[in-house]
This record gives structure tokens, C-alpha cells and sequence, in this order.
């Protein structure tokens, strides 16, 4: 078993090294860049979701500022437009405007407005340069706003809970989006945040977990993820949410229903004084490649909303150890493809074949469940080795055996010339000088003379032409390109036609040879095959003196094709076979997976049998492995089960929402807000 | 060599406008009433045996698959296993100065039912009518194919026949039931016996001999049955 493995991965190498490179690769970050573009492309190319109508967006623009006449917009302002909104009973409102400091006048008058509305949320800034909520607000009603930003700037993530890590019993804080939602679902669903049951940190909803983000999820590596981030699903379609301007809520132009039980966020729209959002995950034609601060707090707080009512799916990441299973998987399967198509064309189109159906099966991954599964990598490794490496390969192969060939060719030529023609011609001319040729011996020579320049045509044609070829004793190289059983045939004749002594008291010759399918058989198996036969037959003329019957029968039964050789000579018994020929064959017998055996018949004669299995269809080899394996099967899913069981059990009834423990603290994440 | 008189179809393949006409005439002289059709390459035979359906097919080895292509004998090797899957009963001659490369198709030619003879090119006019003759009457002739060796050469099924008819004395009929084949193709196997014991019907009935007992004898001499 260990001994077959290490076999298989000499010969794979150069393939094991390319997938041994591409997961290095991965595992220092070289492919995050790609695979980040990649998730974006997915997201981008996503059909169209209607408008979410559960949340509408205020927001300040231009002609707003201008009709204030003043900017920061003063309190009193702020205050007039959060009663205005408080009129038509919105759910919850999320006010996405810094206010640490009074801007008078009306400071006194928002504070009012805060403290008699509970369903007003105000921000505040709680990573890196921190900026505070509005003084005496009640915790409940503090989020914060900010967001985490990756490499290339853009926001792929979103926060849901932070602790300040310098203290363990540090401050629980709530992000803006995790606040809105759970006010809103409590209101109308009445789920309350709980700790997760696969993920015990992860926040949940009811049966809803929102999946964390780690430090190596997806194509993170060694990322900094400070508190509690899920990925961010934008909600694809044009307009995503709602949107009013202050002067419309002012003026009351709106359909009522549009705010009633719904989520307001307030925030700036005006792209004079607000922050604007990296993505390309979404297409914005208006603004390309980023989106208003307070439109990407609707993506966030929609889609946890969206999860938890309509079941929409959240991106989520593998388990670190089966993405680099998958792909691996996929590099194995490019290797397979490069050994079992043959031709560069065949090689190329199950190569893009493949990667096109890999590229499906991950979109389709990610559009029904919103699984982020690795598929830069999968599509790298499996076209490196599927292409590149079959290439590489075979190019070596083909051009060692090319200059190998020619200098048989060469030599073999002149061998010819040499021991056939040249020799009879100066045996003519000798003749002739002699006078000693009689008028009959001429055609004869001369028939002499042009069989041998024949035979020197077909060795010659049978080089030049492409493809590999096997030389056989009698002289005679036949193309391997040709269907085996045709070989077969050929070996047969030109094999019987030596001179052995074996061959010259036989009568009766039995022979047939039915055709296979030979696409499964590799240019060597044949060549294995052809030297099989060719050594059989030699052996019954070396050995099998006084032979009257030969038979040579090859038969397919029952996915086994057997080649059976039987002669009526002295057996096998007293004589030992022990040379070359049988390491060969066994050898040949190894290779193809098959039987081989000799053995002495009644009453005289020996049979030389070898049989091997012809490759079944990839389907049924899948289900006999599937039948085989299934009481591992049933077992790894028990242990699965019991695993699930037991964590529902011990983590299932808590009450509150408790948010991991920060233990890394020594590098701050980069982050941004969305306002100011 | 009889003439018949009912009218005949030939189709010649060759790509060397110089041997179809020499063949042509000698085939008109030959067959007088007889219909001939001639055609150089694959392309063209394939379509023409088609639409013509012709009781005979004299083909030469070496032919280009299209007009332009040069000849080559493997081209004619695959046309003749694909004219031997799609008619199977379809008499052939075929015409090549590399007898030997048959070997490969031997397989094809065991199977096949109609007619089957191979003419060397280097034979002469008298011994090529008697093959053509042979090949339109449904006849198999592979004589070249095994002149170098020694022994006679077999199908497991013709064996078979052998020891059924001679050894048990079954009919044809029955030797049909037993191995389980249609009587026709039993008497397809007897045209392949005859061919291996060098039996050329045609003549020995003129001698006034029994085939099938000429056949016993001919299978007793050479061991083939004890």
C-alpha cells in the first residue's frame, strides 16, 4: 500500500510539486489579492435582488445643506427631522451623524429628543482615533459605526461586536448594523441575540448563527480580525434600499408606509462632508467602485435581517483543512486528466471542460448557500497541472524518444543495407564476372533483391511516421497507434514465420483475437502486451518441440480480456522459466492490474494465460468505493451527530450574548467609519 | 472460365488512371454485359457503393482518401473494415503489392460473409480473372496471407464445425443449433474451411468430387481431426 503510494508519486512529482507550491502559496498570502477580486466578481455578477423595503435611508444632501444653510447641520435641525420621522412610528432609527460635540442651537432639544425615544440609535467611533457618543445617552442606544478595511482598501466585512481587549471584562460594544437589527427583530419577530451552538461566539437569532469571520477564513491569511465580523453579502440590484432626502421627510412627500415599522437610517449622502465605501462588489453606476457611508450600514444591517426572515443566504467559509482538501482534490484531478488524455487537443478541451464545470460548481456554491470556497486556487492547480504539466511532460517524453528513434532508425538502416541488398547485389556482380550466372538464377536474385528493398521501405515508413512503435524480433516494427487487437494479428503472423523449431511439425493453428476498446490502455501497456505475445509465441517455438497445435485466443468476458496461448508440446513441467521473458512478464501483469499464470495441461502441452481488467466507467468504480466504505460513512456521520448534539446541549440555553475573549491585541486593524 | 450472361456491377477503385484502364478493358472482355463504375478515391468509392450497389467491389490498397491526398495503404485498410461493418456480405478483390499488411485486418476478413480474395499485383492477367471470378462468386482466397508458415490456420467456430460434422456426423442444421448461429453463417464457415484446406469448389465439382468428403479427407490428413 505505502510502497504503490510513494511509486505513484515519483511518477506524479512534478505535478505534486505544483500543487505543493500553490498551497505554500496560499498559506503565505500570495493568493489572497486574487481570490478577494474573485469574491467580488461573484458578488458583482449576481442576478439582481429586489429592493429591501424593511429599511429606508435618510439621507442630507447637497441642496439639503444648502437650504440649512449652515454646516454641521445644527441639533435643532437633526431634532426637527428624528420627531418628524417619529410621526410615522418607524421600527427603530439609526442616526449615522457623529454628535460628541453641541452644535448649537437645539443641543439641549436632541438630547430631549434622545432620551424620550428609545428606538433612536446614535454612533459613536470606537476604533483607533476614537470619537464619543453623545453625552448622556443611554448604552442601550450607543453603537458604533465602524468598518474593517482590507489590504487593497475596499470593505468586505462588517462588525457585529467589539471588546475593548485592554480590559477581559472590557466594554461590551455593539456595531450599528448588529443594534438596528436586533431592535427590529425583536420588535417583530421577538428573537433576542444569543451566543451561537456550532459556533459558541458566533452571534445568533433563533436558529440563525451569523458566521464569524477567522483569521484564515476564506482566502484570509493570518488576518487581524478585531471582535466579532461576518463577511458581508451586498444585497445585489439597483436601488438596494429606500431612499428619502431631509426636505422630503420635511415636506411629508412619501407614501407613510414606506417608514411604519421599518428601519430609518439618517446619515450624510451629500459627497461634499461624508466618507464613502471601497467596493467593487456591487455596480454602482453612479458612484463606481464605492457606495455612501450610510448605504453600506443598510447592507449590513439588511442582510442580518434578510437572514434571519427570509433565509437569504450569508457568505461563509470552510474549515481551513477541507479547502486545502479541495484543493488538492483538484490538483489530483489535473493530473489525472493530463495521464489519461492522450492528445494536446483531447488535453485541452477536458482541461477547460473542467474548469468551467469547477467555476459552476462554486458559483453554484456560492449563489445557493453562500459558500466562499476557493476557487482561484482550484482553478490555478487544476490548469498548471492539467495543461502546463501535460505539456511539459509529454514534450520531454516525446522528444527523448524522437532522438532515441532516429538513431535506431539510422543504425538499424545501414544494418539492412548492409546484411540484405548490398550482400546480394555483390554476390550477382561476383557471379556475373564469373560468367557463372545461368540465365534462370537471375529473377530469382533479382525477386531476392527487391523483397529485401521492400522490407527496407516498410521499417523505414513505419519509423517515419509518427508515433511510437515496437520493434519485433523478426525485424518487423509495428505502430502502437494501430488497435491492438490488429497487432495482435500481426505478431502473430510475422512471429510464426521464424524459423523455430517448435514451428515445424505444427498443423493445426487455432487463432483469434477479438477487438477492445484500447483507449484505456496506455502506449506502454501495449507495447507490454505486444512483447507478451511476441515472448509467448517464441517460448512454444523454442521449447515446445514437436508441437502439432497452436492456439492463440484473446476473449473479453465480463470487463476481463484474456490472452490464452496453448500448445500440445512436452509442457512446462521439466523446463524451468525463469529468464527475462517471465520478469517481464510479470512486470506487464503488475501493470495492468491483471493474472497471469503457466501451466502444464492434460494430457500434453502448456497454457500461458494473462488476463487484465478493462477500465470500468468512473461511475461504477464510484459506487462499488461507495458500498465499500459505507460503514466508515455511517460512522463519521454518528460522530458528527453526537458532536452537534452535545454543543446544543451545553450552549444552546444561554441567555445573553457573550462575545469571545479579546487575546490579541498587540496589532490594531485598520477600520474606517462612516461618518465624518 | 464461364460467362454469365445476367448483368453484372462492378465498382474499381484505383487512383492510377493508367491500371483502371488496362483493368477495365480486360474486366469488359471478360464480362461483356457487365456495368463498371470507376472512382479514385475513398471519398467517392463510399458514396458509389452506396447508390450503385455494386456485386462486386476490386479495390487497390493504396488509395488517397480524397483527390489531392497522397495514397496511402492504411487509408485503404480502414475503408475496407468500414465496407466490411456496413455490408457485410459484400464480395471484395482486393489489389495490393503489400500482401502482408492484410494480416492486420484479419480479423475483419474472418468475420466477413461475402466474398473475400486478395490479388497480388505482381500476378499474372490469367491468375487475377480466376480471383475476381472467385471474389464475385462469393468465394474466400487468402492463400498470401499464410504462405510463410507452416500449419493450417483457425477460428475456434471452424474447428468446431469440423469436429461436429465429421466426428458426431451432425447436419448443418443441427451444427446451427449446437453452437448456437444461424445456418447461414455455418455454411460461411464452410467457404473459410475450404479456403484453409486449398479446396477450390468450382474445380473439384468439375472432377466429379464430393466437397465434403474431400474435405474429411483433406482435415484427416493433416491432423485436424484424430
Amino acid at each position: 500500500m505505502w510502497k504503490a503510494l510513494i511509486k505513484k508519486a515519483v511518477i506524479w512529482r512534478v505535478g505534486l510539486i505544483v500543487i505543493g507550491l500553490l498551497v505554500f502559496a496560499r498559506l503565505g498570502g500570495k493568493l489572497q489579492f486574487i481570490e478577494l477580486m474573485m469574491l467580488d466578481y461573484f458578488l458583482r455578477i449576481r442576478p439582481p435582488e429586489e429592493t429591501d423595503e424593511k429599511i429606508v435611508i435618510v439621507g442630507i444632501d447637497e441642496a439639503d445643506i444648502q437650504s440649512v444653510g449652515t454646516y454641521p447641520i445644527p441639533d435643532h435641525e437633526i431634532a426637527k427631522l428624528l420627531n418628524k420621522l417619529q410621526k410615522f412610528e418607524p421600527a427603530v432609527i439609526g442616526l449615522d451623524i457623529v454628535r460628541d460635540l453641541p452644535v448649537e442651537p437645539g443641543y439641549e432639544e436632541l438630547i430631549t429628543t434622545f432620551d424620550e425615544n428609545s428606538n433612536i440609535i446614535v454612533i459613536e467611533k470606537a476604533l483607533g482615533t476614537q470619537v464619543k457618543p453623545p453625552k448622556d445617552v443611554r448604552r442601550e442606544q450607543i453603537s458604533f459605526n465602524d468598518f474593517p478595511l482590507d489590504d487593497d482598501g475596499h470593505v468586505r466585512r462588517s462588525f457585529l461586536v467589539w471588546r475593548n481587549s485592554e480590559q477581559l471584562s472590557g466594554e461590551i460594544k455593539y456595531s450599528l448594523s448588529l443594534r438596528l437589527a436586533a431592535v427590529y427583530l425583536s420588535k417583530t419577530e421577538g428573537s433576542q441575540i444569543r451566543n451561537g451552538i456550532r459556533d459558541r461566539f458566533a452571534v445568533s437569532f433563533g436558529l440563525t448563527e451569523l458566521p464569524r469571520v477567522r483569521p484564515n477564513s476564506g482566502s484570509y491569511v493570518r488576518k487581524n480580525i478585531s471582535g466579532v465580523q461576518v463577511l458581508l453579502n451586498y444585497r445585489a440590484g439597483r436601488p438596494p434600499f429606500r431612499t428619502l432626502s431631509m426636505k422630503q421627510v420635511e415636506s411629508e412627500a412619501f407614501d407613510p408606509s414606506w417608514v411604519r415599522n421599518r428601519i430609518v437610517i439618517v446619515g450624510l449622502t451629500a459627497p461634499s462632508v461624508q466618507q464613502f465605501v471601497n467596493t467593487s462588489a456591487i455596480t454602482n453606476v453612479q458612484q463606481p467602485g464605492r457606495i455612501d457611508g450610510v448605504e453600506f450600514q443598510a447592507h449590513a444591517t439588511s442582510q442580518i435581517i434578510s437572514a434571519v426572515l427570509e433565509k437569504r443566504p450569508l457568505l461563509q467559509t470552510w474549515f481551513e483543512g477541507w479547502e486545502y482538501l479541495w484543493i488538492v482534490g483538484w490538483g489530483l484531478v489535473g493530473i489525472g486528466l493530463g495521464k489519461f488524455t492522450q492528445s494536446p487537443l483531447r488535453n485541452l478541451l477536458a482541461v477547460g471542460l473542467t474548469d468551467i464545470g469547477l467555476v459552476i460548481i462554486c458559483y453554484g456554491l456560492f449563489l445557493a448557500w453562500g459558500w466562499w470556497v476557493p476557487v482561484v486556487p482550484a482553478l490555478l492547480v487544476l490548469a498548471i497541472n492539467g495543461v502546463a504539466y501535460t505539456a511539459f511532460y509529454q514534450n520531454e517524453r516525446a522528444l527523448r524518444t524522437l532522438v532515441d528513434e532516429r538513431q535506431q532508425v539510422i543504425e538499424r538502416t545501414f544494418n539492412v543495407i548492409h546484411n540484405g541488398p548490398l550482400q546480394t547485389l555483390a554476390q550477382m556482380l561476383r557471379e556475373l564476372r564469373d560468367d557463372n550466372l545461368p540465365e534462370g538464377k537471375i529473377r530469382p536474385s533479382l525477386e531476392k533483391l527487391n523483397d529485401e528493398i521492400r522490407a527496407l521501405i516498410e521499417i523505414l515508413q513505419g519509423d517515419i511516421q509518427k508515433g511510437e512503435t515496437v520493434c519485433l524480433g523478426s525485424g518487423k516494427s509495428l505502430h502502437l497507434n494501430s488497435p491492438i487487437h490488429e497487432l495482435f494479428y500481426e505478431i502473430y503472423s510475422s512471429t510464426l514465420e521464424r524459423n523455430f523449431k517448435g514451428f515445424e511439425t505444427v498443423k493445426v493453428k487455432i487463432r483469434q483475437f477479438d477487438p477492445l476498446n484500447d483507449r484505456c490502455l496506455s502506449v506502454e501497456q501495449k507495447r507490454g502486451l505486444c512483447h507478451f505475445l511476441e515472448e509467448c509465441l517464441c517460448n512454444i517455438g523454442k521449447h515446445a518441440i514437436g508441437t502439432t497445435r497452436i492456439s492463440a485466443i484473446g476473449t473479453e468476458t465480463d470487463g476481463w480480456y484474456t490472452l490464452c496461448l496453448t500448445d500440445n508440446g512436452p509442457g512446462c513441467g521439466s523446463t524451468t522459466y525463469t529468464g527475462q521473458g517471465t520478469k517481464q512478464i510479470l512486470e506487464l501483469k503488475a501493470r495492468l492490474k491483471g493474472r497471469f499464470k503457466r501451466e502444464s495441461i492434460e494430457p500434453r502441452g502448456t497454457r500461458c494465460e494473462l488476463s487484465f481488467p478493462i477500465r470500468q466507467p468512473i461511475k461504477n468504480k464510484m459506487i462499488k468505493m461507495l458500498r465499500t466504505r459505507r460503514k466508515s460513512f455511517k460512522i463519521v456521520l454518528l460522530i458528527i451527530g453526537i458532536i452537534s448534539l452535545f454543543r446544543v446541549l451545553t450552549f444552546g440555553a444561554l441567555a445573553e450574548y457573550t462575545p469571545p475573549p479579546n487575546t490579541d491585541n498587540s496589532g490594531e486593524e485598520e477600520t474606517g467609519s462612516s461618518s465624518r | 472460365m464461364n460467362t454469365v450472361s445476367l448483368k453484372q456491377k462492378f465498382l474499381v477503385v484505383d487512383d492510377h488512371e493508367l491500371i483502371l484502364d488496362g483493368l477495365v478493358s480486360k474486366l469488359l472482355h471478360q464480362y461483356p454485359a457487365a456495368e463498371i463504375l470507376t472512382v479514385q478515391t475513398v471519398q467517392d468509392a463510399r458514396e458509389k457503393v452506396k447508390i450503385f450497389q455494386p456485386d462486386l467491389v476490386i479495390l487497390d490498397l493504396s488509395i488517397p482518401e480524397v483527390i489531392g491526398q497522397t495514397a496511402q495503404i492504411d487509408t485503404g485498410l480502414k475503408f475496407i473494415q468500414e465496407l466490411m461493418s456496413s455490408y457485410p456480405s459484400l464480395n471484395l478483390a482486393v489489389q495490393t503489392s503489400y500482401v502482408k499488411t492484410l494480416v492486420r485486418i484479419k480479423y475483419e476478413i474472418d468475420n466477413h460473409t461475402g466474398g473475400f480474395t486478395i490479388i497480388d499485383k505482381a500476378v499474372a492477367t490469367k491468375e487475377m480473372l480466376t480471383r475476381i471470378d472467385g471474389a464475385l462468386k462469393g468465394w474466400i482466397n487468402t492463400k498470401e496471407l499464410r504462405s510463410l508458415q507452416k500449419g493450417l490456420e483457425f477460428k475456434p467456430e471452424w474447428f468446431e464445425v469440423l469436429n461436429l460434422a465429421f466426428r458426431k456426423g451432425l447436419k448443418d442444421c443441427e451444427i446451427a443449433q449446437r453452437m448456437n448461429v444461424a445456418e447461414r453463417t455455418v455454411r460461411n464457415y464452410w467457404t473459410k474451411i475450404y479456403d484453409v484446406l486449398d479446396i477450390f469448389t468450382e474445380l473439384e465439382r468439375k472432377n466429379g468430387k464430393s466437397i465434403r468428403i474431400l474435405t474429411e479427407i483433406r482435415a484427416r490428413e493433416k491432423g485436424l481431426i484424430d
